[in-house]
């Protein structure tokens, strides 16, 4: 429980401070200039991917509100679950607001998963925004469920679930299956499109996705009858409590989820895993982040600019759909997130080696 | 229906359409004719305009761009050898030796005619797929993908050179290459030498470049003439032409196979092109002209890499879902301009999906006709003396390897992969078969997995999985059969059992990688090993077969020495390796001085000691050189390797 406690007290700590400084360093923003010049942001995935259009969308809006009206381009260096890309970032990456990184639950996870391939510090990069995006787990209709209510009826049923590895991003989301008692027949080595595709098919019963591919595409299937949404995975709000996912408010989250099938509240390691897997993949899920060692001044105006293109109605009109109506996190609100979204205690990281281990048969440092 | 249809068309025909097409179809040509750049660069240099566009403006521009890539990437794999685009790779097995005899205004005139009536045939299809493909795309499940891979790679079968137990091995060679990085079921990494480069593998790029480009490029430079054989250039662009309308069928067969490979999930641009090339020689009836310059050989691969376009966009458009690497760009624009690809786009969306269409079509029949337009001017290039053109060609295939990953190793790995690429091509190991299956590898370790952890083994009672039993059957009765045409076995030919030395160590280097893959996965789990571990046993035991034959008194097929195809007179003065020395002086020169400035010592030297062009011209294109890359490296937002030079002093843009 003292984790929660940390989390909520830096959180507003975070919060405090940030909102005190605006007045202050609105001033010292008014100082950096970045005009006629081009700010580079890496994006260590492949153009097209949540991570390239969350940039993409967000771009001309930061040419409009950063001071000097720079020109934006983007750099993707794909591949290897964005370890290169963000590993060449922490490098070569000039600290004076000129080159920023978009991260994503990906970096967050490697960071955690990968040690042996990193050689960034997230920790110490600076916040500039915080984006989260909830995840939907929905199941086919063949397995008799109708509604969230039929949650119970899967406990015997033979589920089907793909995705691209035990630790990769579909940790957050097996994990429940395991603390909801299901059983599954996992199917590793497929990207979401693969997946969603198989689904429809029949070849998989039970998946997930992320708020925007959900939108975009199960809740077409749902429309045809093809899908029922069962649950999110919930979003955590400023008092470090797990509420219901604003964009699906009529489902229940993981907690209720728990509920409905235990007849009791989650408790316990494998809880408290959960919990670090949910900051990580879903509050975590798409930043922005300058170079660790750039100048105040600097950060500062990145998080003021960061802040009028919010305030932007245009951006409401245009882009609101790549954050899709999340709170956002703005610079140093951000940082206690990510400490807890890479920080496990030895209790709950010892119960994830377990379970990747007997589960999955997967091996972790 | 209809009525949209021809809505779509006239929206089309207005100024201001057509300009938004052409440009996209001009960038969409020079990102196909340069090696490592493709439809995906392309297009995210697009990105930034196509935000909150008109659709039916951004969409033209965006087809048009991705329409041509696989026309245009023609010129340097026919002219140089050098696949433009991945999907240009067959092109090569019968487009550059049409080039060095001097026909390479024939080959080109073939070729790009084939890509048009191949990108036609794609979009008619894709017009029809919007009222039936979604159910065909459904049937195909697991157990079908895996059956779609196995007869992919039957297409080895056709393309095993000589002997047809070198190629197999060749082909376990690929697959094992190919394993390299995540293993589908485990996600534990595979002879990856903990590094964070090979944790995805070799990219293919550089795979392709190392196989076909550098192995070509040393021979003619030993050759020390031009790339084409005789001073004049011979029939014309028209010939090639009327010969794809002769080889109506083959076209309308090979653009079929296009758009199912493109629309099936899976596969995609690198595998089309060698599917339709093997189906050409299957065939064919007189085979014997095949790998030495038949034009069937480039009208099939051609007319299926473009019609591939429009099968991609089918689970693009339909299901959301990108078809390729470059549609995934695609459905990313699609996304910033406010269109929902998926359920219900043709509801939806009905006009702008007929834009789609018609952008296809029109934009092949400006590509083409543009290249068409170009083809003889820039053909002349094989008549240009090869010591003038090698450095630029050096230069060019170092860039593009570069692109892959944008880092240190690309350059490396190319150059190891090009010494091997270049001993393969000397003693008649298929290199096509290395290719198919690395390009294969993953997707089959993948799908034989994931086909197993769904169905076990009852898959193989699907219908969809039978029938495509039949056909791989087919395929590998009609690979059997093939005699391959090959020269007679003579006692001093290059079948010869003389000097076995340089062949047996190269076959005994094979066989210790083979080895040292076993013991590189031995410890991880079972799901992860079992693929690389039944490939390399299979391989070995090939291996011992080709040592017994190699080691044999008599001349057979196994054994093959290129060198003493040379006589007398004609022998070069120089080694294969002295010219390795020299693409290793390029990798020099950079990790001096950096990218740009490397570059220009690189070419001016060449020019000078080996073309023997005065120092003043030779820096002059050296300096053309370093002017286009730094204008492409700014315009598509390159990054270029710096050397040590550059740790030292800080230079200005773009010496940096």
């Amino acid at each position: 429980m003292d984790k929660l406690v940390s989390f909520k007290a830096a959180a507003c700590f975070g919060l405090a401070v940030s909102l005190a400084l605006i007045p202050a360093t609105r001033a010292a923003a008014q100082n950096v200039d970045f005009g006629g010049k081009r700010i580079e942001v890496v994006v260590p995935f492949a153009p097209g991917g949540g991570s390239d259009v969350y940039i993409r969308a967000l771009a001309p809006f930061l040419e409009k509100h950063l001071p000097g009206n720079p020109t934006i381009i983007v750099r993707n260096i794909p591949g290897a679950g964005g370890i290169p890309g963000a590993n060449q970032f922490q490098a070569r990456a000039k600290a004076d607001g000129t080159e920023v990184i978009v991260v994503s639950s990906s970096t967050v996870s490697n960071f955690v998963f990968q040690k042996s391939k990193v050689q960034y510090d997230l920790n110490k990069w600076e916040p500039v925004l915080l984006s989260p995006q909830g995840t939907v787990v929905y199941a086919s209709p063949s397995l008799g469920v109708s509604g969230p209510k039929d949650l119970p009826r899967l406990k015997d049923k033979a589920l089907v679930f793909g995705g691209q590895c035990a630790n990769c991003a579909e940790l957050r989301t097996i994990v429940t299956l395991e603390l909801l008692g299901l059983k599954a027949n996992y199917v590793w080595g497929l990207n979401r499109g693969p997946v969603r595709l198989a689904f429809e098919r029949g070849e998989m019963n039970i998946n997930y996705d992320t708020a925007p591919g959900y939108l975009k595409n199960a809740s077409q299937l749902v429309k045809a009858g093809k899908a029922v949404p069962l649950y999110s995975l919930g979003i955590i709000n400023d008092t470090g409590a797990v509420v219901r996912d604003p964009n699906f408010s009529d489902l229940p989250n993981f907690l209720e989820a728990y509920e409905l099938m235990h007849g009791k509240k989650p408790s316990g390691d494998g809880y408290d895993a959960w919990k670090a897997l949910l900051k990580m993949g879903v509050m975590a899920n798409k930043a922005l982040m300058l170079p660790a060692g750039t100048p105040k001044p600097v950060v500062e105006a990145w998080r003021v600019a960061i802040r009028k293109v919010l305030d932007d109605p245009e951006f409401d009109k245009v882009a609101g759909k790549v954050i899709e109506g999340y709170p956002q996190f703005i610079g140093e609100a951000a940082r206690p997130i990510i400490k807890d979204a890479t920080t496990f205690s030895a209790a709950s990281w010892d119960w994830i080696k377990t379970y990747l281990k007997t589960t999955h048969n997967v091996t972790i440092q | 229906m209809s009525g949209e249809l021809l809505q779509g068309l006239l929206t089309l025909l207005s100024v201001q359409h057509l300009l938004f097409l052409l440009l996209g179809t001009l960038l969409g040509l020079v990102v196909g004719i340069l090696p490592g750049l493709g439809g995906i660069a392309g297009l995210s240099l697009l990105l930034p305009f196509v935000y909150g566009g008109d659709p039916t403006l951004v969409l033209p521009m965006m087809i048009g761009l991705l329409a041509v890539t696989n026309t245009s990437d023609t010129f340097p794999a026919v002219l140089l050898g050098i696949p433009g685009t991945s999907s240009a790779q067959a092109t090569i097995m019968d487009g550059f030796p049409l080039a060095q005899r001097s026909e390479a205004a024939r080959a080109l005139g073939a070729a790009f005619s084939a890509s048009l009536l191949g990108g036609l045939f794609g979009a008619l299809l894709l017009t029809l797929a919007i009222q039936f493909a979604r159910p065909l795309i459904l049937a195909v499940g697991f157990g079908e993908q895996l059956m779609l891979v196995v007869l992919a790679l039957t297409m080895v079968g056709m393309l095993t050179g000589a002997s047809a137990l070198k190629g197999l091995i060749m082909c376990g060679v690929g697959l094992l290459l190919g394993s390299m990085g995540a293993a589908p079921a485990t996600a534990e990494y595979r002879l990856a030498f903990n590094t964070v480069y090979l944790s995805d593998g070799i990219p293919l790029v550089i795979v392709g470049l190392a196989m076909f480009a550098v192995p070509e490029m040393v021979e003619i430079l030993r050759r020390r003439t031009t790339i084409s054989s005789l001073p004049e250039l011979g029939s014309g662009t028209l010939r090639g032409f009327a010969e794809t309308l002769r080889h109506k069928w083959l076209v309308v067969r090979c653009s079929s196979l296009g758009v199912l490979v493109g629309a099936l999930p899976g596969l995609g641009g690198s595998v089309t092109n060698w599917v339709a090339y093997g189906h050409a020689v299957q065939t064919a009836k007189d085979r014997s002209l095949f790998g030495k310059g038949d034009i069937r050989g480039v009208i099939g691969p051609e007319s299926a890499n473009n019609a591939d376009n429009g099968g991609a966009l089918m689970p693009t458009l339909m299901f959301g879902i990108p078809g390729s690497g470059s549609m995934a760009v695609f459905l990313g624009g699609l996304i910033l301009i406010g269109v929902e690809p998926g359920i219900g786009m043709m509801e939806r969306h009905l006009d702008l999906t007929f834009i789609i269409i018609w952008s296809l079509a029109l934009a092949n029949v400006i590509g083409t006709a543009i290249c068409l337009f170009l083809a003889k001017p820039i053909a002349r290039l094989t008549l240009v003396p090869f010591t003038m053109l090698a450095p630029f060609m050096i230069v060019i295939i170092y860039f593009a390897a570069f692109q892959a990953t944008r880092a240190w190793e690309d350059l490396i790995t190319l150059f190891v992969l090009g010494i091997v690429g270049m001993y393969m091509k000397r003693f008649g190991w298929s290199r096509p078969a290395l290719l198919i299956g690395f390009v294969l590898s993953m997707r089959l370790d993948a799908s034989v997995y994931q086909s197993i952890q769904v169905y076990g083994m009852t898959f193989l009672e699907r219908g969809g999985v039978q029938f495509m039993l039949a056909l791989i059957a087919v395929s590998v009765f009609l690979a059997a059969r093939m005699k391959p045409h090959r020269e007679p076995l003579s006692a001093d030919g290059p079948f010869a059992p003389v000097n076995k030395m340089p062949q047996a160590i190269f076959l005994g280097v094979i066989t210790a990688a083979v080895l040292y893959v076993i013991y590189d996965v031995w410890h991880i789990a079972f799901l992860g090993k079992v693929f690389p571990i039944s490939v390399a046993l299979i391989t070995l035991a090939l291996l011992a077969a080709a040592m017994v034959l190699m080691s044999s008194k008599r001349p057979n097929y196994v054994l093959f020495d290129s060198e003493r195809e040379w006589r007398g007179e004609e022998r070069p003065v120089r080694s294969d390796l002295h010219y390795q020395g020299w693409i290793l002086g390029l990798l020099a020169a950079v990790a001096a001085f950096g990218f740009i400035l490397g570059i220009f010592v690189y070419i001016t030297a060449f020019l000078r000691v080996k073309a023997g062009v005065r120092w003043h011209w030779a820096m002059v294109g050296a300096l053309g050189a370093i002017a286009l890359l730094t204008i492409i490296g700014h315009l598509l937002v390159l990054y270029y390797p710096s050397g040590l030079l550059q740790y030292v002093v800080e230079l200005p843009w773009p010496l940096d």
